[in-house]
């Protein structure tokens, strides 16, 4: 498959899928009420359902993928590295433990803002603790390093909620270990896009560095990559992106390991091209995994890391497998 | 010394308690709290739950803060010395059955899942305190004031829904279903087809388009998810375009003589709905 037909093929199916979110759900609304009522700026029942439930939740489950897909696809480009992710090397977990302390010590309801930001802080503090942690091409300390910094602010998330006297607090670890875009409303659209989109933009400049960088890093130095600028870029994309999309709807893994993993072989192994592959892959994983999610168990749905996990955790398995060989692991 | 004796006896008859007249009253449940308080004089009880004196949940605290507070523990219900504990059927599971095998009186009475519950709760609970006639009397002036309140049968029930935070609400073969039959109204899961507590999205509770919607506590300081669920720009709209009610919550969450206060609240939004 060529590369315009794969990225014409993925914009497709993403179209597609968007577009069945907007009619799942547990009241039955065809299509024809879906464009009248879209259309119009009516009060009615169907017209609320859609512009204030299923759109937002669309929209979210759109970014969110696009943040995971291409933060993944880049981080396993500049760290050339196979394994990385933003929920296995700990980024997510960060992240929401940022969110978490925004919104129960009440932060968020006086600064909406804060929210984002607070999420975006602890996906940087990830970032700079992982690289003081290890050193260059090391995949397993990465990973270790990433599974220790999970586990920490998983604890301290579970920490803060179970020491919040709000009653419901405890019972939402759940939503922030596994995930969920569950009637999330166009307030945290507002919130978190904008954000996704400035670290969408950064990250697509790094392509052409991450192209040459595959070269090796002595050859890409002499081809004047400017490596610091580029791990710059990566880290601060990944972190704006995936910290704002953490921010509204909790850790969801492995989205951004399999989407460039499966996409790669189909771009040439070009980063350049794999980026925005990955965006588009990564957006109809999670819209799919979110319409799965409401088809499985309507009425209690099932959070979404669940799905994502059920997929992401053998093929992650089986990557390690691959691999063994290659990085004596 | 005939006339001693007869003096002795009658002493001791007044310090030991007659079998049907516990002197020394615990009860280790929020709901078996308030009955117990609504029937007995209160040098008869040696202690409550310590939930019957918070307003959250009590509708009696004034009157629980006067008396001794139990955590429903067995040691310290042990040192209480009673001569009947009163438990619930669910709650302090554990207690109530190492008191049950201490050989202490227990009586267990169910949380009331209707009106009819309520009567018969209060008739336990007076039979096993010796204030039967005080139960009998309670439920008289409750019956009275539930014909005045009761809906006309043959009038149209509209549709009631308490949106409890993260969607949960009452389905049918509950008190608050009860009390909403009783009131002309309809709960979520008599339309829906559910029991006991059901989990209704915001997407079903607009679908549903109710008459009259009841959040209940928020829970908003300090804030959770939950909590500001209830700000969610598709509720604040349904909410913008339908009647509200705020039933205070220890009035329903326990079958009481109080609970009509409930009713009242409801079958007076009913009648505004007209």
């Amino acid at each position: 498959m060529t590369y315009p037909l794969l990225m014409i093929v993925l914009t497709v199916a993403v179209s597609a899928a968007f577009g069945v979110s907007l009619l799942t759900g547990p009241s039955d609304i065809g299509l024809a009420e879906l464009m009248s009522s879209l259309g119009s700026a009516g009060a009615d029942s169907t017209a609320l359902i859609l512009e204030e439930i299923r759109l937002p939740r669309a929209i979210l489950g759109l970014a969110i993928g696009a943040s995971l897909g291409l933060s993944g696809a880049a981080l396993q480009g500049y760290l050339r590295n196979p394994l990385a992710e933003p929920g296995i090397i700990g980024i997510s977990a960060t992240a929401a433990l940022g969110a978490v302390i925004a919104i129960y010590t009440g932060l968020s309801l006086a600064y909406p803002l804060a929210l984002p930001i607070l999420a975006i802080a602890g996906s940087v503090l990830a970032v700079l603790v992982l690289q003081l942690l290890v050193g260059p091409g090391g995949a397993l300390s990465l990973i270790l390093a990433g599974v220790a910094l999970s586990s920490l602010a998983g604890a301290l998330t579970s920490l803060a909620l179970n020491l919040s006297p709000n009653p419901f607090a405890a019972l939402e670890i759940i939503f922030w270990m596994l995930g969920s875009i569950a009637d999330r409303s166009m307030d945290h659209v507002h919130l978190a896009v904008p954000f996704m989109a400035a670290g969408w933009v950064v990250l697509m400049t790094t392509a052409r560095s991450l192209d040459v960088l595959s070269l090796g890093e002595e050859t890409a130095g002499g081809l004047g990559v400017d490596l610091s600028r580029t791990r710059l870029l990566v880290v601060t994309g990944t972190a704006i992106s995936v910290g704002a999309a953490t921010a509204v709807s909790g850790v969801i893994g492995f989205v951004g390991l399999i989407v460039p993993h499966l996409l790669r072989p189909l771009v040439g192994h070009r980063p350049s091209r794999l980026l925005p592959a990955s965006a588009l892959g990564g957006a109809l994983l999670l819209l799919l995994s979110d319409i799965g999610v409401r088809l499985l168990t309507p009425g209690t749905e099932l959070k979404l890391g669940v799905l994502t996990a059920l997929v992401g955790a053998p093929f992650f398995l089986s990557l390690i497998l691959r691999h063994r060989s290659t990085y004596g692991l | 010394m005939r006339y001693l004796l007869a003096a002795a006896m009658l002493v001791l008859a007044s310090v030991r308690p007659a079998p049907a007249m516990p002197q020394r009253i615990v009860s280790i449940n929020v709901c078996t709290d308030q009955l117990l308080m609504a029937l007995v004089e209160p040098e008869r009880i040696a202690s409550v739950s310590f939930l019957a004196a918070d307003p959250a949940t009590s509708v009696r605290w004034r009157q629980a803060a006067a008396l001794h507070l139990n955590h429903g523990r067995a040691e310290e219900i042990m040192a209480l010395q009673p001569d009947l504990v009163v438990a619930g059927t669910y709650a302090a599971r554990a207690t109530a059955s190492i008191l049950k095998k201490l050989g202490y009186t227990l009586l267990e009475l169910r949380p009331a899942a209707s009106i009819q519950d309520i009567r018969d709760n209060l008739l336990t609970l007076g039979q096993a305190t010796g204030s039967l006639n005080q139960a009998r009397k309670l439920i008289d002036v409750f019956d009275q004031r539930l014909e005045r309140l009761r809906y006309p049968a043959e009038g149209t029930r509209k549709l009631f829904v308490n949106y409890a935070l993260n969607g949960w609400t009452s389905g049918t073969g509950t008190l608050v279903a009860d009390l909403a039959h009783h009131a002309g109204f309809d709960v979520a899961g008599d339309r829906l087809g559910f029991q006991g507590l059901g989990n209704v999205s915001l997407e079903r509770l607009i679908l549903l388009s109710p008459d009259l919607i009841d959040l209940g506590n928020d829970w908003a300081d300090p804030p959770s998810l939950a909590s500001q669920s209830q700000g969610h720009p598709a509720l604040q709209s349904l909410l913008q375009r339908t009647a509200q009610v705020s039933v205070d919550e220890p009035l329903w969450s326990c079958g009481t003589p109080w609970t009509l206060d409930a009713l009242a609240q409801l079958r007076q939004a009913r009648d505004a709905l007209e």
